[in-house]
């Protein structure tokens, strides 16, 4: 039975030692935060099996978390890698195809833009599509960094940690995609 | 063009806040599960030694001790570069009142303004007889780079050569003097001016 009163490195001194249902403890507490971190790097359809990943790459990768360390920061890192790989996979198996603006994204843009956009669900539907559709125009690196910094509102500094990036590069990569979406996003306005 | 930055300003904010507004992911049921499942046919972790981790930590320790130690080096050597005295010592050599066939009054001054003067030497040449008049070491004690006492610029001294004492004849005489500064030019030799003075000793008489 899992001991809930453990700290995390417990746990996973538990887990080294053995007891590999201890993980269960670990994935009881930080299945949200992880489902909430592909949530947003990831369409929903994917997420599930981005989710599983992440859990199945922590474990292989527990004995080198340090002691010191925090878990759950630990976990986010791993979890955004695996958005990351994510993605970069996709491109490489769609060898960069890019697919027309769907009609409806464009009438959102329309209607959004004569401020006749309610803000329905079906209006919030579209916007994601048409996110997801410019998004789709940028490099895995560019997409990653962007979503951080600019649809999660991470600092420069937490998602170069993320990332294991340096700051600057960090923070010339998350300019440069944000200019290559507002272009992208600036040929769709009518 | 500003109407089209404020229009796309627009879009991109009902896109971030779309993203913003994303329901929570919901899990299928049998994911858990599977996850469990799939840990369980992986093998089981082992801790990174410590003793190998701390090995990787030095190693990068030190390599960026090394690094940061050769830039060091690099900046030094280029500031020794920049600032090294290349200019040699001047020396001048003076007849004085007073001299005499016997007696020759001479006074001689030296001087370097960067550096200062390390030493001084005066030698005299007649033929097969060859005599050092004056070896003075004017070097600050201490070592070249940390000099504890004051550094000698200009010197100037009287040169009396009594020809009878120094055993020279009537004829030509050569008078070479040496001065060397404190300077790190040349191998931390230092740089180097010669004089060649010739003098001639018309008759020795007896004092």
């Amino acid at each position: 039975m899992p001991d809930y009163v453990s700290d995390d490195t417990q746990v996973v001194q538990a887990i080294l030692n053995g007891n590999i249902n201890s993980f269960e403890i670990l994935m009881d507490r930080y299945q949200d935060y992880v489902s909430r971190i592909v949530r947003n790097h990831v369409p929903q359809n994917d997420a599930p099996e981005v989710a599983h990943d992440v859990f199945v790459q922590a474990y292989q990768s527990l004995g080198g978390f340090k002691e010191s360390g925090k878990f759950k920061h630990w976990l986010s890192k791993i979890a955004v890698r695996c958005c990351h790989d994510f993605w970069r996979n996709h491109y490489y198996r769609k060898n960069n195809l890019v697919s027309p603006l769907p009609e409806e994204c464009r009438d959102w843009i329309g209607q959004l833009l004569a401020d006749q956009s309610p803000g329905s669900d079906a209006d919030r539907v579209e916007a994601r599509d048409l996110l997801q559709w410019a998004l789709g125009q940028l490099s895995a690196q560019e997409r990653t960094v962007l979503t951080l910094i600019h649809l999660d509102e991470y600092t420069v500094a937490e998602a170069a940690d993320l990332l294991g990036w340096g700051v600057i590069r960090t923070k010339v990569k998350s300019h440069r995609a944000r200019k290559k979406l507002r272009k992208v996003l600036g040929k769709c306005l009518p | 063009m500003k109407a089209s930055g404020n229009r796309l300003d627009k879009v991109e904010e009902a896109l971030i806040a779309a993203h913003r507004r994303q329901e929570d992911l919901q899990l299928p049921p049998e994911w858990r599960q599977r996850v469990l499942e799939d840990i369980k046919a992986q093998p089981q972790p082992e801790a990174v030694p410590q003793e190998k981790e701390s090995k990787a930590v030095v190693l990068n320790k030190f390599g960026w001790a090394a690094a940061a130690f050769s830039f060091a080096v690099l900046a030094a050597v280029c500031l020794i570069l920049v600032t090294l005295d290349r200019k040699d010592p001047w020396v001048a050599l003076k007849l004085e009142k007073g001299t005499s066939a016997s007696l020759a009054n001479f006074r001689l001054e030296a001087g370097d303004n960067e550096s200062g003067l390390r030493n001084l030497t005066v030698t005299i040449i007649q033929k097969e007889i060859k005599i050092e008049v004056l070896a003075k070491d004017l070097a600050p004690h201490g070592m070249l780079c940390f000099p504890t006492g004051d550094v000698v610029k200009k010197v100037n001294i009287p040169l009396a050569l009594n020809t009878h004492k120094l055993g020279l004849h009537a004829g030509e005489v050569t008078i070479i003097i040496v001065a060397r500064d404190l300077s790190w030019n040349n191998g931390f030799a230092g740089n180097e001016t010669t004089l060649k003075k010739t003098i001639y000793i018309a008759h020795n008489e007896n004092p």
